[in-house]
This record gives structure tokens, sequence and C-alpha cells, in this order.
């Protein structure tokens, strides 16, 4: 099944995290983190499925910070693409 | 010797002389005369009549007896054949009011004493019947006996079936209602006929009331000079003499009717190798081709003469007494041939379960547990896989908590150098393929065997298409599994490549590419972890099928007994006994096992372990245990009327002798201590006497014994006694009815042996002998 995922910034700097335009999570501005477990909670994983990652900013304020948890999600879907189940 | 043990003889109680006269209307009696006594003799020789008796009607001639002893006990006539006689009378009797006379024939207990004859003489002359039309009455009859006072025994004469009542036969029949009643109470002992053919009716006839009474024939022969017919005109031609297994005295006949069985019609034995006597000093005393009982006190010597039989003589006592006794052996036989059952030896062989054993040959046999040990070994280890994978699905799912990042500004900052993650990922890959390809190997490996094992022959061409098949599989997963290794080998020479070139560069770190290499190992964990735990949740745990039920028991055949070995999970499902035995109440079924998904669950399902270190150490020890417990075994014997012999000694001693006394193949002699040792005196008269009596014809059987069954009821045919003065032995010996001035084997019975009174006693009540 295809999913997307969509890490958007917002003007108040939160980032929200979607999949198939679900709203998932949140990253506030005090603690710009996430843990795996989130991360595993996200992405819902079903066998066939194939992960897509867009990006999105409100501003163009603080672009490095989405930019890293586009990109942590880039890597996870790539590998997550790349599991084979027997 | 050969006095002192009976043998095969002929013998005809039916003979008469001239005395009898008064009832013939011709004169076919008139050369049967004391005068003419050797043209008796010689008869009786030429037909090798061992035993014979002079039966007038209701007459009795003592000078007639008087001329026979004094004939046959000088020293030189020629009738070798003729052993012996016995004094009688052919009685004419109505039994019953309103019925027929019989005949019936008394045979007494003379010892051929002229005083004894005498008696008989003048008794029936006092109640001389004077008229061939005359009889005696039943009482008239038994005033007569009575008065003779002399032991007797009564012999009816039966020409016809027992239940032909038609009269005019003199038999028994014509003179009685029931028959069967007259025989039951004892009162007649042994019943005559002279056609054989009737021979083969009264059989019938007995055997459907199931009445062992003595059957035999006598010639009736009047006219000496014809004889064994009966006169010159009345010729009998199928007349025979019947045999018995006696000494030529009045005892031998009373043993005879005492025990038919073992001593009328039997044959001649056919055993050829035997131990034929042990001489003691200048005596030799002789053993039989048939059964052969030592009696006498204890410490008599009994056991030590055993073993000189056997050759077991090692042990000093034995020497001793051998020395002293200057005991010698005289045998023909191979001692391989001699079967020796010593004291005790039962008893020790049965507490070592060692009693059906025979060499290295186990008449049990092995169980091949292997089916079994297999089956349940792939479910534990498989249930155990099962298990385990899903804890670690859980605890992947659980760690991923422990894994967080952090955006850090600047630390996405770009190095000069290129930075290779996930390096430790790369590590020794087990080749799924590996199991499959040496388990098709292990496969091919016991093809070659069946193909090389002649029984598969016709199977060849099947088996060669199976093993093409086999091979082709083979080279599609060794190709498979050569794509992996050597995936791995490409691996293994990047990881080493990427190691130094890290190595270099770790080197050339500032403080700031340290961190920022430590940050990105940080992110990476990250992602392992999910994707880790991704992979881990999708894998389908299989749990293993329950392994099927399986037999597990042996049956041998031999010599009619089924040798049963039964496996305790033989046929049962074990299932439930191997999770009792693997884990503790709370987990012992499939689907309780099926929650267990953490550490501290499993540690606390199995049985007896109390640190996780310990899992595969008390999973392997519970496993051999429930293993041990399963493949233990029962074993049982059913003898060949599918009966279960039971387990005690008693039992197991019966059927151990039943077994090999059914087993002649290999042995000739079969000698015994105390057989009857933990026996009881029913299971010795119902079982083990016959044991004996079936194989009496055949083999040679030397034994010990205390109990007088085993000598009387058996009816062995030469009891030795042993007496034990001071280490020298007296021996006396002889069959059953010998008797002389010194020895008398039914006193000496009766006086050594407990219950040896008795049982002389019951077994002369079929006779009716009292004392």
């Amino acid at each position: 099944m295809e999913k997307v995922i969509k890490v958007k910034m917002y003007k108040d700097k939160s980032i929200k995290i979607f999949l198939n335009d679900q709203e998932k999570c949140t990253i506030d501005i005090e603690s710009r983190s996430i843990d795996a477990e989130k991360l595993y909670e996200i992405l819902d994983f079903s066998p066939g499925d194939k992960f897509n990652v867009l990006s999105e900013n409100e501003s163009d304020f603080d672009n490095q910070v989405l930019e890293f948890f586009k990109g942590l999600f880039i890597d996870i879907a790539n590998k997550a693409n790349a599991i084979e189940l027997a | 010797m050969k006095e002192v043990l009976n043998s095969v003889i002929k013998f005809d109680l039916h003979i008469h002389s001239i005395a009898s006269k008064y009832k013939e209307n011709k004169s076919i009696v008139d050369q049967s005369t004391k005068e003419n006594v050797k043209v008796l003799l010689d008869k009786l020789n030429q037909n090798n009549v061992a035993l014979f008796s002079i039966t007038d009607h209701n007459r009795f001639d003592p000078n007639i007896y008087v001329e026979i002893s004094n004939i046959l006990s000088s020293q030189d006539h020629p009738y070798h054949n003729v052993k012996g006689f016995l004094a009688g009378i052919e009685f004419d009797v109505v039994l019953e009011e309103g019925m027929a006379k019989c005949h019936i024939i008394a045979i007494f207990d003379t010892n051929n004493e002229v005083e004894k004859y005498n008696i008989i003489s003048e008794n029936i002359e006092v109640n001389k019947l004077t008229s061939k039309h005359e009889v005696y009455t039943k009482n008239n009859f038994e005033q007569i006996l009575k008065d003779i006072g002399l032991n007797t025994i009564l012999i009816a004469s039966q020409r016809k079936d027992i239940h032909n009542q038609s009269g005019n036969h003199n038999s028994l029949s014509d003179s009685v209602h029931d028959v069967e009643q007259i025989i039951r109470v004892g009162y007649i002992n042994a019943l005559e006929y002279q056609k054989p053919r009737v021979e083969g009716i009264l059989l019938n006839n007995l055997k459907e009331i199931s009445l062992p009474i003595t059957l035999f024939s006598g010639s009736d022969c009047h006219d000496w000079t014809c004889y064994p017919y009966h006169d010159k005109q009345n010729q009998n031609k199928d007349f025979y003499h019947s045999k018995a297994k006696i000494l030529p005295t009045f005892k031998g006949l009373l043993m005879a009717i005492t025990s038919p069985e073992t001593r009328f019609n039997c044959s001649e034995y056919t055993n050829t190798c035997s131990i034929s006597s042990i001489k003691i000093k200048d005596d030799e005393i002789p053993f039989v081709n048939g059964i052969n009982a030592i009696i006498g006190e204890n410490g008599s010597g009994k056991t030590t003469l055993l073993k000189a039989i056997n050759g077991k003589t090692t042990e000093v006592y034995v020497k001793k007494i051998i020395s002293i006794n200057d005991i010698k052996v005289n045998s023909s036989i191979d001692t391989r041939k001699i079967k020796y059952v010593e004291q005790g030896e039962i008893i020790r062989k049965f507490n070592n379960e060692l009693l059906f054993s025979k060499g290295d040959e186990e008449y049990f046999k092995k169980i091949d547990f292997t089916p079994f040990v297999e089956a349940y070994t792939n479910y534990s280890d498989n249930l155990k896989k099962s298990i385990e994978l899903q804890i670690k699905k859980k605890e992947e799912l659980n760690s991923l908590s422990n894994y967080k990042i952090v955006f850090e500004d600047g630390m996405n900052t770009k190095n000069y150098f290129v930075n290779i993650t996930g390096n430790e990922g790369i590590e020794n890959i087990k080749n799924p393929h590996e199991n499959a390809f040496n388990s098709i190997n292990v496969l091919l490996s016991k093809f070659d065997i069946l193909l090389s094992d002649e029984y598969f022959m016709p199977y060849k061409d099947q088996l060669v298409r199976f093993l093409k098949e086999l091979i082709s599989i083979k080279e599609e997963i060794q190709k498979k599994m050569n794509e992996i290794s050597y995936a791995v080998y490409i691996k293994n020479i990047m990881h080493s490549c990427i190691d130094n070139y890290l190595e270099k560069i770790k080197k050339q770190l500032s403080a700031r590419d340290r961190d920022i290499i430590e940050y990105n190992k940080k992110r990476e964990k990250v992602i392992n972890a999910v994707i880790s735990a991704i992979m881990s949740s999708q894998k389908k745990i299989s749990w293993p099928a329950i392994p099927l039920i399986i037999s597990g028991a042996t049956k041998n055949l031999k010599q009619g007994f089924s040798f049963n070995r039964v496996a305790k999970y033989n046929e049962t499902c074990m299932i439930d006994s191997f999770y009792s035995k693997m884990f503790i109440k709370e987990f012992n079924s499939l689907n309780k096992l099926q929650s267990i998904n953490t550490s501290d669950l499993y540690l606390k399902a199995v049985r007896d372990c109390t640190s996780i270190s310990d899992i595969d150490i008390k999973w392997a020890a519970n496993l051999d245990k429930f293993i041990k417990e399963a493949i233990d075994t029962d074993e049982y014997i059913m003898d060949g009327t599918n009966q279960q012999i039971g387990n005690t000694l008693g039992e197991m001693s019966l059927s151990y002798y039943k077994f090999f006394t059914q087993d002649d193949r290999d042995w000739e002699v079969l000698i015994i201590d105390q057989p009857e040792d933990n026996i009881s005196n029913n299971n010795i008269c119902r079982k083990l006497i016959g044991y004996f009596d079936a194989i009496r014809d055949k083999r040679q059987i030397i034994f010990v014994t205390h109990n007088p069954l085993l000598v009387v009821n058996l009816d062995v045919d030469n009891v030795i006694f042993v007496k034990n003065n001071n280490g020298k032995l007296e021996i006396k010996n002889g069959c059953l009815e010998y008797e002389n001035m010194n020895t008398n084997i039914l006193d000496l019975i009766a006086q050594n042996m407990d219950g040896g009174k008795e049982t002389i006693e019951k077994r002369l009540k079929v006779y009716g002998k009292s004392n």
C-alpha cells in the first residue's frame, strides 16, 4: 500500500507528522525530539507498504530542523521499503 | 540292578486252568493242569509275557501256584521272559438285584506265600459255587474278600459299550445300572476287554465322562496249548497283550492302576544320550532315561551328587564328599547338553531380571526408541524457538522507548570525509539454506544404504528415480546456499575494508567531528531499532504440531510363548506428561505457553529453573527426564492360551520350566535342584508335574526334591534315597513299587519326606488301601 509521510512545519515552528493526511504526531518547539516507539507507531507498517516522504514549511524559518526530521523519515522509509518478508 | 527299576512289560491276568472245568461244557481246560504248567510257561515266554495270573472261575487251586513258584524260583529254568505271577480268581457276581451277572477278576497280594494261597483256597471252598449257573451276590462276594483279608485289585470284564445293558456278556454294565458311579467310588480298579475294537469304544465312553480308569486286555486262555487264544476253536486273532511300565509284582500293578497315564501304553525312551549311573565306592547306582528323583534329609549329600553328575566340582565341600566316597559318574553325554538349574538360581535371575535371557540374547526384544525420542526432541526444540521468538518480539517493541533522537544544531554539518554507518550490522549471517542442505544430505546417505541392501533390490528402479529427484532438489538448495555464502563472503570483505577505513579516519578526527559521528551513530540506532521492531513484528510464530501417537512395543514369539516388552509411551498420547515434566502447572498446555512473551514468564514457566542463564540447561534436563520416564518399559509373557503370566516369583518359575521343557533342541539331560521352590503345591500338581511328564519319554530328568508330590504324583521312574553317615554316603534306589528285605521305596518316601505318607495314601486311596 502506498503511504505518504508528510513532515510539516507551522508558523509557530511546531512540526506535525501526517501519514496519508492523518495527523500522527506533533514535535513542539521546546523539545525537538522524537523516540523510536513513536516512529514505529507513525509508520504503522503492514507487509507490502511503500513509503514516500514529503515536507512543507509554512514559513521559511528553521528549515534545517524540518530537513533533519524529513531526512530521518526518508532514511527509515528507505529501509522499510527494502524489507522483504519471507 | 535291573530288578530295582521297572520297564515296559506285557502282562496277562486272565488265564484259566483245569480248576475252571466245572463251568465248561467242553474239555477245553483238560490239558491245563499242574503237570502241564511248563506248556503255559513256554507259551508265555515265547510271547514275552513278563507277568501273568491264573484266574479260574470261582475256584482257586493253590497247587498250581506252588508249582509255578517252584519252577520260576529255580536257577536254571528257561523261561527268562516270565518274571512274575499273581494269584487271582474270576468271580461270577450279580452286583445289583435284578441285573445279570458280571465277571470280576480279583488279584490278591500273596507275595507268593503258600499260607496265603491256602487262605484263599479255604475261603473259596467254604463259599463254593457248585453249579455253573450259580453266582455270588454282592454281599457274598464282599464277604469272601473280607474273609480272605488280603490286599486285592478288582478288574471287571467289560466287553461292550458301558451303556449297553442288554445282558449275557458277563460285563460290568450287565450287572449295574450306573457303571460310571461304581467306577467313581473306586469299587472297581480296572476294566478288562478282549477285542481291540472294544478298547476303542471304552476309551470313548470314558473320555465322555472324564473317567481315567485303567483298561487292559486279557486272553481268557483256557487251553494252554493254544495260548494266547481261548482254545482250538475260539481264536481271537486280534488279541494283543497290554503293556505297563511296572515291576512284575502286585505293587507294580497297584502303581499302574493308580497312575494309568504314566504306566500304561507308554512308549520306549527315545533318548540315547544320558547319564547312565553313578558309582560310590563299589556300589553302582543306575539312572534311568526318564525321571530320577533324589531325596533325603538336609545335608545328606543330594546337592553334592547333582554337582558331581554335572561336573560342578570346584567347591571344597563337594570335592571332599567326592573324595571320601570315591564318586565316579558314568556318562556318555557332552556336558553342553546338560541343562542345570541350581538351587536358588531362579530367584537370583528373577531378582536381576535375567530369567528369560540366554547369553546375549534376550527373549524380550529391544524397542527402538528413536522415533519417539526424535519426535519429542523436535517438538521441544521448536516449542522453545517459538517461545523465544515471541519474547524477542515483545522485547524489541518494549525497547523502542529506549531510543530517542533530539535535533541538535550543527550536527548535520557535512564532514570532509565519508562517514559510513551500519557496518556493525554486517555480522555472521546464518545461511537459511544450510539446515535443509544438511538434512537432504542425510537423506541421501540413507538412500545409499537402502540401495546396497539386498532386500530392496526388487525396488531398485523406483528408488533410483526417487534418488534422482532428491539429487535435483539438493542441487537447487545448494545453489541458493552458495549464493548466500558468496554474499556473506563479499559482505565480510566489505566489513573489513570499512573497518580499516573508519580506523584511519578516526585518527584524524577533531573533537567536533567525533561529536558529529557519535550523534549520527545515535541517529542510526534509532532507525535500526524501528526497522528491527518492524521486522520482528512481522515474523509469524508457528507453533509446532503435537507429536503423533507412536508405537513402542516388541513381541517375540518363542516356543509357544509371547515375550512382550512395552514402553510407557506405546500407543499413548504423551503430550500432557511432556508439559507436566517441562513446565509448572500454570503453563502445562500449549495455550498457556503461547502467552509467554517476557523473560520473567519464561523463567517462571520452566520447571525447576531459578535463573534466566540456566534456562537452556534446565530445559534440556527436564526433557531428558521426560524421555527417560517415557521410554521405561514393562515386560510380560503370554502363554499359548493367550493368558498373561503373572509376575510373581512362583508364576515366573512355572513359566520358566514350561518354556524350556518345551524347547528340547539344545539339551538332553535336565538337572534341577529343588524345582518346587516358590511354587505352591496346587501349581505343582496342576502344572509343574505336567511339564516334566510331557518330556519324560524324550529326555532324562534328574532332580533333588523335598516335595513328595514330585515323587509320588509325578510317578518318577527312579527314586534315589541318600543318607549321610559322617561324610559317607549311603544310597538306596528303585522304582516306586520296589521293595525287598532291606528297602521299601514307598516307606522311605513316607518316612523321609514331609507329607510323604499323606501323598502316598492319597494316591493309593484310588485303590482303596488304607495303610
